[in-house]
């Protein structure tokens, strides 16, 4: 281990793009040179998967720490089992009026009715921007977010983190983006600060000439600024941190597997180095699946083969989309519950990836709280098929630098409790002084 | 009020709504949604008693005075001119203008004309040239296009890593304009600013001016280009400090001035469109509605038509004051519709966004059975098809309603094989790649216009077979501007295709009469289907049938307020009928995409006027840009705050 980390990690890279061998970005943990004496900080990470569980292979998880036995669709989450906390009969929120597919705004933020932004959909300040200025705070960034999607034009559905009502936080969806932006270049930045100064002068002048309501996108090209002024004066502070001759492979990954992968790659080194402390990751969206016409993600595209279907799925069901199939889930079931499987296989990813790193006392994952989820749950006991945002499958993982100390296990809540009230208690253990959240009725019992 | 009272009276008011409690208030959100759903003839739903088209009018009408007026102390209501960022669209235009070609105006060449070989000149338009910021779409986040159109500023907010971004594109374009991308064949540095540079460098300047001033004059120059306002030379000089510390600290010229330049580029008054209101800024009792001022009408009008900044004689025009005159503002809209910028501008902002040519862009027929499709790169050539024809119709400046109907077209070899066109006279070409193009006049009605073209039929099928509801609800929101609802959260949208009770398949019509039997989807399927019927005499990548699963088409279909139709050309010939329904759509559509707002009421004051200068000019196309650069909400901006349900 100690040998590969000495090598440039330029040759190491570009060996990478060559072979396009996983994982990709290994070569790149710093070394253990951390200072030891500070606490390590915690970490948030939202993964977000697209269109929701089906419900009858996600349940059904019994027992506890070494004897946990998973349900089929967790069930490759074996190796990190003892690092699970399930939750169970958590309720999202009531289908929105703007329908299911502008949905992954709602996740993290289920602001109560009423409260609806321009588009009718109601858009909140999100758990995640909620936590970042607090968790974030030294960090380079207050906090990243990725989207492992690339296309449709809702806003609503594409992105996950919001920081205000219709505001979204947007996402990044280009490895090479998120590469550049936590390994910028000095020279650059110290050009950058001097033109900084320029224009942050130029906006606060315009603001003043502009009544309230136009102001706003003022602020927030001010708070565009801010970041990017953070984000400098930081990595000057923390050079040890930063792999100066890192650069990326040439070739990027074309499987879709290999391409969120890489996504999730950048997430860990960007907790890893201290880019951040609270990101979101949407692994897909729903945006225009519904329409019928294509553009969801097939078969083909996860790379599911389809010969394991031969039998149970009649062979016109093969081609439909991850989102046709949630609508037809009787004939498609066995498919419906390989997709799941698939974005599952991505957790176990991160999950291990955060194991494998050494930090403090123990891993990173031990100072990270994950949490995986969906809007919206699925199958054929919704009383229709098709999508409920009622019972929504919930994942939490990670220790969390001590707050959930009690891993390995499901803990069932009372039909119809609000998802909010797990964001409320996130919020809470993360110390940020919130006595509600969104649509939330109490704080959950039995986390920590 | 006697049509409506049955349903949404005192006693179990459907929807929550009773009208009979309104009478008399004036709740502009109550009866804007009555003021869509009549005019639209959503409501009264079919199988209840009529008004008739007269009284239709007259409700309408009735609430239109009340309530669109929305009157703010004795002026009517432009709306606001909120400040938003450039797209990405008009930030990658912006930046060809403003470094290549240096806003000089470019005649557009493509004409149509026939060349010896029968085949037509589209010179620029196919292929069309490569943009030089081409990159600028992949570094950029996606823009959405929620509302309709990219220009829509609540799409348009500015996330915090925004910043680094911009600083990202404009180094790349800072690196080119001191590479060889810059130069032409010969050497010559073709690029504008690069030519602009080298002469603010090393002169020769004119007499009596020093070096600093040169270069003081050429940074105001560029960042009154950029900023699309003028810029006091003292201003400039904040942007020229950064190339003089550079040059303090040793840099040489190149590296100093491109910390100018960057800082120019990355600048709240380049990136945020209406965002320097110096001008607007009012006092207290200052009247609550201002017009544009001269630069502010010339940039809107430029990124209302090309997407990019406004050029040489239109800042001419602004600076001398002329906009304002009416003569002078559409005289230049017309010269503009005339200049290449406009592919990038309104060509590709607006058509093809109303047109939804993005979504269409996602057909995927099924491999195996429509092999010839991807053989043929079909998917390519329908687009290319729909380009041409709405190019045409801006080029030759033609009626908007071609657009429902037209007997001409253009078509190349394999489509007119795939559609089968009879007289076609092309040659096979000897490769897929840029094959010519002809134009065609069509012997039937069974082709002309968009709605029979294959990129919107296949577009609005599934891989296997053809989906009215897709095709019914395309034609609702691009033709008729009235876009159903999303469906109820606990309905199954997809359709069963297994087999009917005899042991034949069904026909999709019906599985869709199945489909409809549901009555949670009937009440908004039976305006959206029978809509999309008559298009069943084409199969889902666009080619005539005559049978549907070895039985007959039946095409009869139905407009919403159930006038009955059978076959495309008496669909085509109804929506012609109705041509004013379409023509407000179009109105109020490019209305939307020019002033980057979704339409409020108080505009349908607006809309009416232009659609009638529209009808009165035989709905010629450049008849309605003229008008939405005319109009009293494009050329004035709400200063003051009003809340929103206000008494008027």
């Amino acid at each position: 281990m100690s040998k590969t980390r000495r090598l440039s990690r330029r040759t190491v890279l570009r060996g990478m793009g060559a072979a396009l061998a996983l994982p990709w970005l290994d070569a790149m943990t710093p070394a253990r040179a951390e200072s030891k004496a500070k606490k390590p900080p915690l970490r948030m990470v939202f993964m977000y998967h697209p269109l929701g569980a089906e419900t009858t292979a996600w349940k059904g998880v019994k027992g506890e720490g070494k004897n946990l036995e998973l349900s089929p669709t967790l069930k490759a989450l074996e190796p990190v089992k003892e690092q699970l906390l399930v939750l169970d009969g958590l309720n999202g929120r009531p289908h929105p009026a703007s329908g299911h597919n502008r949905s992954a705004c709602l996740w993290l933020s289920s602001a109560p009715p009423g409260k609806a932004d321009t588009w009718g959909v109601e858009t909140d300040i999100t758990l995640d921007q909620v936590l970042a200025p607090k968790l974030s705070a030294g960090a380079r960034s207050n906090s990243l977010e990725l989207s492992c999607s690339k296309v449709g034009n809702l806003m609503h559905a594409l992105f996950t983190s919001w920081r205000a009502p219709g505001v979204p936080m947007g996402a990044e969806t280009s490895p090479r983006d998120v590469f550049a932006r936590m390994f910028g270049d000095k020279k650059e930045d110290l050009n950058r600060n001097s033109i900084l100064d320029v224009v942050s002068e130029d906006a606060r002048r315009l603001k003043h000439n502009l009544g309230q309501a136009d102001r706003v996108r003022l602020d927030e090209y001010l708070e565009s600024v801010r970041s990017l002024e953070r984000q400098i004066a930081t990595s000057e502070q923390t050079t040890i941190k930063r792999p100066p001759t890192a650069s990326l492979p040439d070739r990027l990954p074309q499987s879709l597997r290999d391409q969120i992968r890489f996504m999730i790659d950048l997430l860990v080194v960007a907790l890893q180095t201290d880019y951040t402390r609270v990101t979101t990751c949407a692994l897909g969206d729903e945006s225009e699946a519904s329409r019928g016409t294509t553009y969801e993600r097939t078969l083909a595209d996860f790379g599911i083969d389809r010969a394991q279907f031969a039998g149970k799925v009649e062979a016109k069901y093969l081609d439909y989309g991850h989102h046709k199939c949630t609508h037809d889930p009787k004939p498609t079931l066995s498919m419906i519950q390989a997709m799941d499987r698939w974005y599952v296989d991505h957790l176990l990813y991160l999950l291990q990836k955060l194991q494998s790193i050494r930090e403090g006392e123990g891993t990173l994952l031990d100072q990270c709280v994950v949490v995986y989820g969906c809007t919206n749950s699925s199958g054929t006991n919704m009383g229709w098929p098709g999508h409920s945002l009622e019972d929504v499958g919930c994942l939490l993982a990670g220790k969390g630098g001590g707050l959930l100390p009690k891993l390995g296990r499901q803990i069932r809540y009372r039909r119809g409790t609000p998802l909010s009230n797990l964001w409320l208690t996130l919020a809470q253990m993360a110390g940020v002084e919130r006595k509600e959240f969104g649509r939330s009725t109490g704080t959950l019992a039995g986390l920590g | 009020m006697k049509y409506c009272s049955g349903c949404h009276g005192e006693s179990k008011p459907k929807a929550g709504l009773n009208l009979e409690a309104l009478r008399g208030q004036e709740k502009p959100t109550v009866w804007k949604g009555v003021w869509e759903r009549v005019r639209s003839r959503q409501m009264p739903p079919p199988g209840q008693p009529q008004p008739t088209a007269e009284e239709r009018s007259r409700l309408t009408s009735w609430v239109e005075d009340i309530f669109a007026g929305h009157r703010l102390v004795g002026h009517a209501d432009p709306g606001p001119l909120r400040p938003r960022r450039l797209n990405v669209r008009e930030y990658r235009n912006t930046l060809r203008d403003l470094v290549v070609t240096g806003g000089r105006p470019q005649q557009w060449r493509a004409n149509f004309a026939q060349k010896p070989d029968g085949s037509i000149s589209m010179y620029q338009l196919y292929p069309p040239p490569e943009h030089p910021f081409a990159y600028t779409s992949r570094t950029l986040p996606q823009d959405t296009s929620d509302g309709g159109f990219d220009t829509v500023g609540e799409n348009l907010s500015i996330p915090p890593f925004l910043m680094e971004k911009y600083f990202r594109c404009t180094k790349v374009l800072l690196d080119d304009l001191y590479s060889a991308k810059a130069k032409d064949e010969h050497g010559r540095h073709h690029w504008n600013l690069r030519q602009l540079l080298d002469h603010a460098q090393l002169g020769p300047h004119r007499k009596g001016v020093t070096p600093r001033e040169a270069l003081l004059a050429f940074v105001q120059e560029f960042a009154s280009r950029a900023f699309r306002q003028p810029v006091t030379p003292a201003e400039a000089e904040k942007y020229l400090k950064l190339f003089e510390q550079a040059q303090h600290r040793g840099e040489d010229f190149e590296a100093s001035i491109r910390l100018s330049l960057q800082a120019i580029l990355v600048s709240p008054r380049f990136v945020i469109l209406w965002s320097d209101a110096k001008e607007a800024r009012q006092a207290k009792d200052s009247p609550p509605v201002q017009p544009l001022t001269d630069h502010e009408l010339a940039a809107r009008l430029s990124y209302f038509l090309w997407s990019s900044v406004p050029d040489q004689e239109l800042v001419q025009a602004a600076r001398k004051g002329q906009l304002r005159d009416e003569k002078v503002l559409e005289q230049n809209v017309r010269r503009m519709l005339k200049d290449i910028r406009i592919t990038n501008g309104l060509l590709e902002g607006f058509l093809c966004q109303w047109l939804q040519l993005d979504k269409l862009d996602r057909a995927a027929p099924d491999v195996e059975r429509y092999p010839f499709y991807f053989q043929n790169n079909l998917a390519e050539l329908m687009s290319c098809e729909m380009l041409f024809f709405t190019a045409a119709i801006l080029i030759e400046d033609r009626s908007i309603l071609e657009f429902i109907d037209a007997d001409w077209g253009f078509t190349c070899y394999h489509l007119a094989r795939h559609y089968g066109i009879e007289n076609f006279k092309g040659k096979q070409p000897p490769s897929n790649v840029l094959p010519p193009w002809y134009r065609v006049k069509f012997a039937d009605k069974r082709r002309g216009g968009v709605l029979t073209m294959g990129k919107v039929l296949t577009g609005t099928s599934q891989a296997v077979r053809t989906s009215p509801v897709h095709r019914g609800k395309w034609v609702l929101e691009t033709i008729l501007g009235t876009p159903p609802p999303p469906p109820p959260p606990d309905v199954d949208n997809v359709l069963k295709e297994d087999k009917g009770e005899g042991k034949k398949s069904l026909t999709v019509r019906q599985l869709l009469e199945r489909h409809r039997a549901n009555p949670a989807c009937f009440s908004c399927h039976q305006m959206i289907d029978p809509l999309g019927m008559p298009f069943e005499t084409f199969d889902p990548v666009g080619r005539w049938r005559d049978r549907d699963q070895g039985q007959p088409i039946d095409a009869g279909g139905a407009l919403i307020d159930d006038t009955k139709v059978k076959g495309i050309e008496e669909l085509k010939a109804l929506l012609l009928s109705r041509k004013e329904e379409f023509v407000r759509c179009f109105v109020e559509q490019m209305l939307t995409y020019a002033l980057g707002r979704k339409l409020e009421f108080q505009d349908a004051a607006t809309v009416k006027q232009i659609t009638r200068a529209v009808s009165e000019d035989g709905y010629k196309l450049s008849r309605v840009v003229v008008e939405v650069a005319r109009s009293y909400p494009f050329r004035h901006r709400r200063v003051k705050e009003v809340e929103t349900g206000g008494q008027p």
